[in-house]
């Protein structure tokens, strides 16, 4: 762990620490924690690795690099109970506190005070190599070739010129050197570098607008905020090569009616937004649900309610997304699994969602979203994309009548056809108001029950079709939990640590939440003798979600968290020895 | 400044009269109503300009004069509230080939959709965005609304409005809207005329239409209207070409002036938004390869730079 005051470049050294690991080989994973402002504040970032995939971020911090007093404070505490852990702590601006020292040694954890900012200063005039020479000295240590560190710098500051290359190289001399005197060189920690391992490193967010480009997505329309910005500054990058545009809308009123426009017109759209924004968008959402306009919204969830905790991760839009919105609004809600599976999902949200003509909310929480994973490589087999009932010239005419094009026909699977502007004799003015086939407004009450029966006929007709659960652990395992994103994450690891003691567990994580998945989930529910639902919430709105759908479960327990910080495995671990539990830092 | 008469595309001139956007749906407004007059304006000008009604995108918000895209056969958007600019943004973006009109209240423009307004403005998206500006909330029945005249008395506003009305024309002006002009129902010739230049100015039109409500405003009526315009069209001394004589016009001319009351000089124009994203994108957004495995070697190039 990385730690300091905003704006000292803890991600940047986060970000270093992250990609060397991965070019050794190794699987990563890392975890922000940071707050909404720029300049100082405490900022920490998780960077976690392993020869075996990890899921989550630890339960324990091996080596703690401290550029200020209140990350040592912070953080001791976290500090694990294996031999071999330290701190690094930049000394320049006095000792560290005493009594945390102390707490440190009583604990058996070395915290070794060097002037860092000191050194940098004195030997390569900037406090900013700071950062370098104690990532390097913890590098040297961890018994990592110190070449891999050099020729990444140069690849990061190559832009910069050779001189700040060289002294960026020389940073790492002087870490090296550090280590040497004052750590010794440790045993190897980390395996040997695997060339054939060839990951991705992405984060949820990326893997989203990676599947949105690759799905035909090619407007998305949005408003900043943390943590959904980031699909937004991806699609404006990237975008454009493919033809596509990024907008910056005035607020998420307007980018989510500009997404229903361009789908509207027949682009694939989406916009991305987060608690608050997502608010603003839930009128429009009844827009594109009935006048069966197709649409992809990005849910990073973040905390709540009103601004919340703006940085902090929660899970707790789940009833808003199920059941938001005036009136009664069919849509799709689902949920990736993993870091990868958001590429998989995110073209399953595009085409659903035309398939479907319906609004797909994509929920996926800040951890997910903004956290960098190690994947294996994502592959294009058996990709392709489905446009549903989408008329073409001509293909309007078998579906005429007395007024012209029934583009809201009451077809039996609820799908009409659609058509989309330039299709000859498809022309039909789309309506928020209730419409009849042929999209006349009306407030006739047959066509009322009629019309609204059609729309919610498409949730029936689209079961099979629905992304199915992400299952992991033994099947007959009589211990199961239930959990969504990030937090599954957390219990995988959970679920090692419970195997190693002899206790088999399995996890059933729901990738679509709406219409909800009845009979997967009673199959499991009525398969173990506890289950668990782990979310990150105050009020258990998915276990609430589950017994509003099936009824009641004696045996179903609640692990919660919403004191702003992800699930460690050991949290589940807790959850489950007292049957139950809220998890507070 | 002198009337000028429509003139038709030649090729397709012949192809269209105003019936051929006729829908089957009957307006829903008082008989009377200001807003018939911009239906048959429209009307008029997309036969016209031989409009392709597969090709054209009838926007509209919400309100009386909102539902006049169900009153035509193109296609058509009858959106949220408040948002007809961004969905029509949308539309516009998706598909630049496509002519898209817009139209609402002054309610629906420039109370719940005040913002939207700026930023089309600003954003100089090509469209032309008709403004039927009654003064009043008609369907709601009567409220007074961001462009009634202070003293208006509504229900809302039982001893008249206290709060002073805005003026579209100069917002839009002062936002940087490079064609802004202001018709009157009553003047259904010079009103066809508005809306031919805001569909053919590439970039975004303003076409404030002052279109009584004969049931609820009992004070902008057609009689009260006659007689405090001023018709910019027969006043040759005016020339609509600089934005701060247009504002200074509208500020101290004492009545209200109709026509054209700025348009910009061609060689200032700015360049539309769709003109401006379309010279470096190349293709438009509803062209998408709907094959994955055709375009695979472009989307593995972009995978393969997370690796």
């Amino acid at each position: 762990v990385v730690g300091g005051a905003a704006g000292d470049g803890i991600q940047s050294i986060g970000d270093m620490l992250m990609r060397i690991f991965k070019r050794k080989g190794l699987e990563v994973c890392t975890y922000r924690d940071f707050q909404s402002r720029i300049r100082g504040g405490h900022v920490n970032m998780w960077v976690r690795c392993s020869d075996e995939e990890i899921f989550a971020r630890g339960d324990f911090i091996d080596y703690l690099i401290a550029l200020d007093a209140e990350t040592i404070m912070r953080h001791v505490g976290d500090m694990t109970p294996e031999p071999g852990g330290f701190v690094l702590y930049d000394s320049s601006v006095g000792q560290a506190p005493e009594g945390v020292v102390a707490k440190a040694k009583e604990r058996g954890t070395p915290v070794y005070q060097i002037p860092f900012k000191d050194i940098a200063v004195k030997e390569l005039e900037r406090e900013v190599f700071r950062n370098v020479i104690a990532a390097a000295m913890l590098l040297e240590h961890m018994g990592l070739d110190l070449a891999v560190a050099k020729s990444l710098l140069g690849e990061m500051y190559s832009r910069k010129g050779e001189k700040v290359v060289a002294a960026n190289h020389k940073a790492v001399d002087i870490g090296a050197r550090l280590a040497a005197e004052h750590l010794g060189r440790a045993h190897a920690s980390v395996p040997a570098y695997d060339k054939a391992r060839k990951k991705m490193l992405v984060t949820g967010n990326q893997a989203f607008c990676l599947g949105a480009i690759v799905a035909g997505c090619r407007f998305i329309s949005g408003y900043p905020i943390t943590p959904a910005t980031e699909v937004l500054e991806f699609m404006a990058e990237y975008l454009p090569r493919f033809g596509g545009v990024a907008i910056q809308a005035e607020d998420e009123l307007s980018a989510v009616t500009m997404a229903i426009g361009a789908a509207y017109s027949g682009a694939r759209s989406c916009t991305a937004s987060s608690g608050p924004g997502i608010s603003l968008m839930s009128e429009a959402l009844g827009l594109s649900s009935v006048a069966e306009i197709p649409l992809v919204i990005v849910d990073v969830q973040r905390s709540g309610p009103s601004t919340g905790l703006p940085t902090k991760p929660e899970q707790s839009d789940l009833n808003h997304l199920t059941l938001g919105s005036h009136g009664e609004a069919p849509r799709i809600v689902i949920a990736p699994s993993s870091v990868r599976d958001a590429f998989y999902l995110s073209i399953e949200a595009f085409n659903l969602s035309e398939k479907y003509q319906i609004p797909v909310y994509f929920m996926t929480d800040l951890s997910l979203g903004q956290n960098s994973m190690s994947v294996p490589p994502i592959t294009l087999d058996g990709v392709s994309v489905d446009r549903g009932r989408l008329m073409s010239n001509g293909g309007a005419e078998a579906h005429r009548g007395e007024h012209g094009y029934r583009r809201f026909e009451f077809a039996e699977d609820g799908i009409s056809p659609r058509s989309i502007p330039g299709v000859e004799g498809g022309m039909y003015v789309a309506a928020g108001n209730e419409h009849d086939e042929y999209s006349h407004v009306t407030e006739n009450s047959k066509n009322r029950v009629k019309m609204m029966r059609k729309r919610f006929r498409k949730l029936e007709t689209m079961l099979r079709d629905l992304p199915k659960p992400a299952r992991s652990g033994p099947e007959d395992a009589k211990l199961g939990f239930i959990a969504m994103g990030f937090a599954g994450g957390a219990v995988r690891e959970a679920m090692e640590a419970l195997e190693k003691s002899g206790v088999m567990s399995k996890l059933l994580m729901p990738r679509t939440i709406w219409p909800f998945p009845k009979d997967e989930l009673r199959r499991f529910a009525e398969s173990v003798d506890s289950l668990y639902v782990v979310e990150q919430n105050a009020t258990g709105q998915l276990a609430a979600l589950i017994r509003r759908e099936l009824g009641h479960f004696a045996h179903m327990r609640s692990i919660l968290r919403f004191d702003g910080f992800a699930f460690r495995p050991r949290d589940i671990l807790k959850g489950v020895e007292e049957k139950g539990a809220v998890i507070e830092a | 400044m002198a009337t000028i008469e429509l003139t038709p595309k030649p090729a397709a001139a012949a192809a269209r009269g105003p019936k051929d956007y006729e829908s089957t749906v009957k307006p829903i407004w008082c008989p009377g109503c200001g807003d018939f007059a911009v239906l048959a304006a429209l009307k008029e000008v997309f036969a016209k300009m031989a409009l392709d009604p597969a090709k054209v995108v009838f926007a509209s918000g919400i309100g009386c004069s909102s539902q006049i895209s169900h009153y035509f056969s193109s296609y058509g958007m009858h959106a949220v509230h408040g948002r007809v600019l961004p969905t029509a943004t949308g539309i516009k973006l998706a598909n630049p080939d496509l002519t898209v009109v817009v139209a609402g209240g002054d309610g629906d423009g420039f109370a719940i959709g005040m913002g939207h307004f700026m930023h089309a403005v600003r954003r100089n998206i090509d469209l032309c965005y008709i403004v039927m500006d009654n003064q009043t909330y008609g369907l709601t029945k009567g409220q007074f609304s961001p462009t009634a005249a202070l003293g208006y008395d509504s229900p809302t506003t039982p001893e008249g409005s206290i709060e002073r009305p805005i003026n579209p024309a100069i917002l839009a002006i002062a936002g940087g809207a490079q064609y802004v002009a202001r018709g009157f129902s009553g003047n259904p010739r010079q009103l066809s005329r508005l809306i031919y230049e805001g569909i053919e100015h590439r970039g975004f039109a303003l076409v404030d239409v002052l279109s009584p409500c004969v049931t609820f405003n009992k004070l902008n009526t057609y009689d009260w209207f006659r007689k405090n315009v001023h018709d910019l069209d027969k006043d040759l001394s005016y020339k609509p070409d600089s934005p701060y004589k247009a504002i200074e016009m509208e500020r101290t001319l004492g009545k209200i002036p109709l026509g054209t009351i700025y348009r910009a000089p061609d060689p200032e124009r700015d360049k539309a938004l769709e003109e401006r994203l379309f010279e470096k994108v190349k293709g438009k957004p509803v062209d998408f390869p709907t094959d994955v495995q055709k375009a695979r070697k472009e989307y593995e190039t972009l995978l393969g730079e997370f690796r």
